[in-house]
């Protein structure tokens, strides 16, 4: 899967819990409801949509669009 | 399917249903991206629930809303800061507390028994200020080949291992790989299977009215295929049909009534049950059987008379939206439920709200039997006298007083009871223990036996010595034991045997009006010498003088 495709499907979790619209350079910091009990979601609709499970260390460091698709990438 | 008869029944059943598949999907969604739909039902009860906790619990609020909005149900949790100690600091109150408590955090710290000895003191702590029912969720972090609370019984709260959860749903319980990142060591898979157990088995089985009866349909929802088309051998219980009729008998042997609602013939009907002697329901089963060309709601309004329970206390399961629809527009108050295939009806089955009970009591198995042996007793009333009916009967009271061990069915009868409840307390188990442990107060239990069943316990009385008087708070006779003409005999019966009784000059009798409890008023109405505005009056010499049937024997009393 090339990056683009995992970075719509990314785009199009993202903005379906959040229910905003985001773009590939969408942070935490930009959207306000991003908080913390929405990136639990986040993470792990992620997860359920890629099939993988995200090394615990880098749990915490997904905080931007950009992080979450280049750490799909390295696990594929 | 769902959508081409939106047009035909309006979107209200379809909205219903919908909210159905979701709620009872086979893999609830934690995440909120699914579509809303409108709750159509009649009223939405509002509660408010303190969660009192040391790791996450809004992990599952989208699954919990979704479920309480499907059972009418608007809740508010109010959660507390994550405390190990559980303080319960800044407690207010409200319906329900909830200790939703990570057990492995003492695990290093503490054995297993302190940890309990621990628990049981912050349970005292709550307790001490509310009477308000109690649930702990919970596992034990120590073995997990035993419940946490294996031998704890404290009235009035409720506890839950999550191993046994986990172990049943063949789910993993925990999952440290995420725990810091989401705040709870309960792992994401299992997230939404407990969420659905809190609102609809937990959470309503201590708040919500139960469900009384199940009124079913026949052709494909208990068994595969139409009888009137596919003959005899046409149809089948394979593709967990069996499964299901299996699960309606274990509901009907906890004492919930089944009834038999099918547009058929009942010569088929009858033919059926007779010949397949593979069907694990039998029609016998059934304590009503409507079988006609009739209209549902007509058929379901009908049993619900038969068993003398509230139309809105049936649950109506059939595979045809037509006829759900038909039910939920002349009889709104009925819960629903679609047949969309068996194992699916049997999953939702097993969790609908109000089906499930924290407290499974003797006296929920001798409903059904009793409910059948009335039906021989209005036949043998016929034209002879109370008296001999009563004797040839064998009928017996028997009357305990503040009667601990009895306390989950004395609760239920003061939650359960509608039409002979004196002042609707609905006290809980807390209440009632408070009850029986004051000095001038005392909680009577009723229980009644004759040659056809053993009813069990069928009534509650509390009265207090105030004063001179003695006050009845609450009396419910369950409507089971109505319509024997017993009454009067039981609850006399019982007042003459408190000793409170004695250094008073009458009884007081406090009602108060409801929907349905007309039948106590008009008991009264009978019975005392005077009333006013609500206060019933009784003096002793009355209750003295009073002539018990003779055909009744008593047991018990004197506290």
């Amino acid at each position: 899967m090339n990056r683009s495709s995992v970075e719509e499907r990314v785009l199009t979790v993202i903005s379906s819990i959040l229910k905003v619209s985001v773009d590939s350079k969408s942070t935490r910091l930009d959207i306000p409801s991003w908080d913390s009990l929405k990136h639990v979601e986040v993470i792990f609709a992620i997860e359920d949509e890629f099939d993988i499970e995200f090394k615990e260390e880098i749990l915490f460091e997904l905080n931007s669009v950009s992080e979450i698709v280049r750490r799909i990438c390295d696990e594929q | 399917m769902i959508v081409g008869c939106i047009k035909m029944y309006g979107s209200n059943i379809l909205s219903r249903i919908k909210n159905q598949y979701k709620v009872f999907s086979d893999k609830p969604s934690l995440y909120d991206t699914d579509e809303k739909y409108p709750n159509d039902l009649i009223s939405s009860n509002k509660l408010s629930i303190n969660v009192w906790r040391n790791h996450n619990f809004e992990v599952m609020n989208n699954v919990l809303n979704s479920c309480f909005d499907y059972s009418g149900f608007d809740v508010h949790f109010n959660l507390s800061d994550y405390d190990d100690s559980f303080s319960f600091y800044g407690f207010m109150e409200s319906s329900l507390e909830i200790i939703w408590i990570n057990s492995e955090i003492y695990k290093d710290r503490k054995s297993i028994s302190e940890w309990i000895d621990w628990l049981v003191s912050r349970i005292s702590e709550l307790r001490a200020k509310t009477t308000s029912p109690i649930i702990v969720i919970s596992w034990n972090a120590w073995s997990d080949s035993s419940p946490y609370h294996n031998g704890l019984n404290i009235p009035g709260v409720f506890f839950v291992d999550l191993n046994e959860i986990s172990r049943r749903e063949e789910t993993i319980l925990l999952d440290h790989r995420t725990s810091k990142f989401s705040g709870t060591p309960i792992s994401r898979k299992i997230q939404p299977i407990i969420a659905r157990y809190i609102a609809f088995h937990w959470v309503l089985g201590v708040l919500s009215p139960p469900i009384k009866a199940l009124a079913l349909d026949l052709d494909n929802t208990l068994h595969d295929g139409v009888l009137g088309e596919d003959g005899l051998a046409g149809v089948s219980i394979h593709n967990g049909f069996k499964e299901l009729q299996e699960f309606c008998l274990e509901l009907k042997n906890k004492g919930i009534f089944l009834i038999l609602v099918s547009k058929n013939d009942i010569n088929d009907v009858s033919a059926l049950f007779n010949s397949r002697v593979e069907y694990p329901l039998g029609l016998s089963d059934f304590s009503v059987v409507k079988v006609s060309w009739d209209g549902k709601s007509k058929a379901i309004m009908e049993a619900a008379s038969d068993l003398n329970i509230a139309v809105e206390s049936i649950l109506f399961v059939d595979d045809n939206i037509g006829e759900l629809y038909s039910v939920s527009e002349n009889l709104p108050e009925v819960k629903i439920l679609h047949a969309n295939g068996a194992i699916e009806t049997l999953k939702s089955l097993e969790l609908y709200p109000g089906l499930w009970r924290w407290q499974k009591s003797n006296d929920d198995q001798l409903r059904i039997d009793d409910m059948a042996a009335n039906k021989r007793r209005q036949e043998l009333i016929g034209n002879g006298d109370t008296s001999s009916y009563l004797r040839s009967l064998g009928v017996s009271i028997t009357i305990n007083i503040n009667e601990s061990s009895n306390i989950a069915r004395l609760a239920e009868l003061s939650g359960k009871t509608n039409q002979f409840n004196l002042s609707i307390l609905r006290l809980n188990q807390v209440e009632l223990v408070g009850f029986m442990n004051a000095k001038f107060s005392r909680v009577i239990s009723i229980s009644l036996e004759d040659s056809l069943s053993n009813s069990g316990t069928i009534a509650l009385l509390v009265a207090e010595k105030v004063d001179r008087y003695l006050i009845v708070r609450e009396l419910c006779v369950s409507c089971r034991a109505l319509g024997r003409g017993l009454e009067t005999d039981m609850i006399f019966y019982a007042i003459k045997n408190l000793d409170l009784f004695y250094s008073c000059d009458g009884v007081k009798f406090i009602y108060k009006e409801a929907d349905r409890n007309s039948p106590v008023r008009n008991w009264l109405s009978g019975v005392s010498d005077y009333s006013e505005d609500s206060t019933y009056v009784l003096s002793k010499e009355s209750l003295i003088g009073y002539s018990f049937n003779n055909g009744i024997v008593f047991r018990g009393g004197v506290a």
